[in-house]
């Protein structure tokens, strides 16, 4: 094993630096902006379905409540501590998400969106205090602005940028922002000795275990790995990896905004299914929603694969059963996608099984601009295009299901869940947050329409 | 911000839109509609529209059931209406009466008839209002 990295530090003139933004507690955070009465006090979270546990405070935190807990497992912790649960409402979170990154996007066009809650972007190294103010001041805007709280981190790879985040989240003495690559080599190894190997970037729990057994437990440790030596174990992955901890930037910012080659939508359901009926509708409702998806990223789908998750005796183990078939002609219509998912159904439902979850996925993806034409299809292409565009119109205006094909159902007994999800506060009318003006007593003098009654 | 295009009546939009098309050719969508959000919205990722309760600031024209629009981009003035953080609640306050009560100090003290337990904060400016006639 060779003892330090120190030697590989690049050049700090001219580099750019990475920065992560990642929101504290994501979707406990976009909660608190619309209720404020969330603020201060244990807030959890729940995945679709209300299964787990899929964000909580820093209140929740402290009594043992971590991020993917089934819900079930700590009923009694939440009774007793009277933690306050709330359902996902996931068109909630995309919509911050989306005012998060637009707010960004005036600091630095450079900007990767890594998830939900993750933002990467490149500044070119200029004078310290020149950045530092920059990313406080990026900071403070996004909580203005959208009122979410993230935490900045900030240094010469993607990976340490990610662990400086983290460091920044942790450490309230760092004020939610930390800049590794203007800390000396001994503050570095400071934090980077604090960090244990599973939580970097990369790593993952299975090699966590394997370097742990190794003795390598902090980033510290494995950035003076034997390279040779691990990257037998974890190949090119696990060495890049390294390199990055090293101060060697490999993973560069991913700006594609490409479509996607692959659309998925699924769903675990409320009650298990057994009727045809009932499986139907649901994956109906799926192809649907793919092709909703599809046409927002104007793609067109060849191949259309149907997928049902069996539930067996042993609570366990699942099992699964899938049907694909290709499309005539690539299409973007959902009466296309909801006949082919229907058929693929028919094929493979079997009245004796009891079904827990079922989706649709399109691939075999195509430009929508490029769509060959059928010489025998006339003028229902046209149509149908006619119809895709009115129905995702009134479903964009008056919100997602005014308007739906027969076939995706009106009983919904599988549908997910979500008994406890706050209101759609940003894109439905009918769900805006309520301001209040003030007291009953003041209301009266001054209304005189409450006075004439 | 979803944009608030005015669009023609459906079912004769292919028919209208070609006529319009050889007329004024392709710019028609940006130069023959007005579009509200324009004029309303300075900053669309910082404005939220929030539902008016109650009818206490009917003298600033802001009533029951309006539409209220506010930007949590701009710093509030003396003369704003803002939407602060009371209790755990979103009240609707001329801004002046928030600092002339935190000037009094913070906790336990009143604003406009409510009684506070944390200090306030201000949430956002407003805006506009929406009213229908």
């Amino acid at each position: 094993m060779t003892v330090d990295g120190l030697g590989q530090l690049p050049m700090k003139e001219g580099h750019p630096l990475f920065v992560l933004v990642d929101c504290n507690n994501f979707f406990v955070s976009c909660e608190r902006v619309f209720d404020p009465r969330l603020e201060g006090i244990p807030v959890v979270v729940l995945s679709n379905n209300d299964a787990c546990i899929i964000s909580r405070s820093n209140e929740a935190k402290k009594f043992g409540i971590k991020v993917g807990m089934p819900v079930y497992q700590i009923r009694d912790v939440i009774k007793s501590n009277r933690i306050c649960m709330l359902s996902a409402n996931f068109t909630l979170y995309r919509d911050l998400s989306r005012r998060i990154i637009h707010c960004l996007r005036q600091f630095c066009p450079a900007i990767e969106v890594y998830s939900v809650d993750e933002v990467f972007m490149t500044l070119q190294e200029t004078d310290n205090g020149v950045i530092n103010t920059l990313i406080r001041n990026m900071r403070q805007t996004v909580y203005q602005w959208v009122g979410v709280p993230v935490s900045i981190g900030m240094a010469e790879t993607k990976t340490l940028a990610k662990l400086s985040a983290e460091y920044a989240k942790k450490e309230m003495s760092t004020g939610g922002c930390f800049d590794l690559s203007a800390c000396s080599q001994q503050d570095r190894d400071r934090v980077l000795a604090n960090i244990t190997v599973d939580d970097i970037w990369g790593i993952g729990r299975q090699y966590g275990k394997w370097l742990t057994a190794h003795g390598i437990t902090t980033a510290l440790q494995l950035r003076a790995i034997d390279q040779d030596w691990f990257a037998k174990k974890a190949g090119v992955t696990g060495l890049r990896t390294v390199k990055e901890l090293q101060g060697i930037s490999c993973l560069p910012l991913k700006l594609d905004t490409s479509p996607r080659k692959m659309i998925t939508c699924s769903r675990s359901f409320g009650k298990p299914v057994t009727d045809l009926q009932e499986l139907k509708e649901a994956v109906a409702t799926f192809a649907a929603q793919a092709g909703r998806e599809l046409r927002h990223d104007r793609s067109l789908a060849r191949r259309i694969t149907v997928h049902c998750s069996i539930r067996t005796k042993l609570v366990t183990s699942e099992s699964f059963s899938t049907k694909t078939v290709l499309l005539s002609l690539p299409t973007d219509h959902d009466s296309d996608l909801i006949r082919a998912a229907v058929t693929c159904l028919e094929q493979i439902y079997q009245s004796n099984l009891v079904y827990s979850k079922s989706g649709v996925t399109l691939s075999n993806l195509s430009r929508a601009d490029a769509r060959q034409t059928d010489i025998f299809a006339n003028n229902e292409q046209d149509r149908l295009d006619k119809l895709s565009r009115v129905i995702d119109h009134l479903n964009t205006h008056w919100g997602y299901g005014t308007i739906k094909y027969a076939a995706t159902g009106t009983r919904s007994n599988w549908r997910s869940r979500a008994a406890l999800r706050s209101p759609n506060y940003t894109t439905h009318w009918q769900e805006l947050p309520v301001a209040h003006a003030a007291s009953s007593s003041v209301d009266r003098v001054l209304d005189p329409r409450r006075n004439d009654k | 911000m979803a944009k608030t295009n005015m669009n023609l009546p459906l079912g004769k939009q292919s028919d209208l839109s070609s006529v319009i098309s050889f007329q004024a050719g392709t710019e028609w969508s940006s130069e023959m509609h007005l579009d509200l959000n324009d004029h309303l919205v300075t900053h669309p990722s910082a404005t939220f529209f929030l539902r008016v309760n109650g009818n206490s600031l009917y003298h600033s024209a802001i009533r029951d059931n309006d539409i209220l629009i506010v930007d949590r981009a701009l710093t509030p003035n003396l003369n704003s209406t803002i939407v602060a953080v009371i209790d755990g609640a979103l009240v609707i306050v001329p801004y002046q009466s928030l600092t002339r009560c935190k000037q009094q100090g913070g906790s336990g003290n009143q604003l406009d008839g409510h009684l506070m337990n944390a200090e306030p904060a201000v949430w956002g400016v407003v805006t506009y209002t929406i009213h229908k006639i």
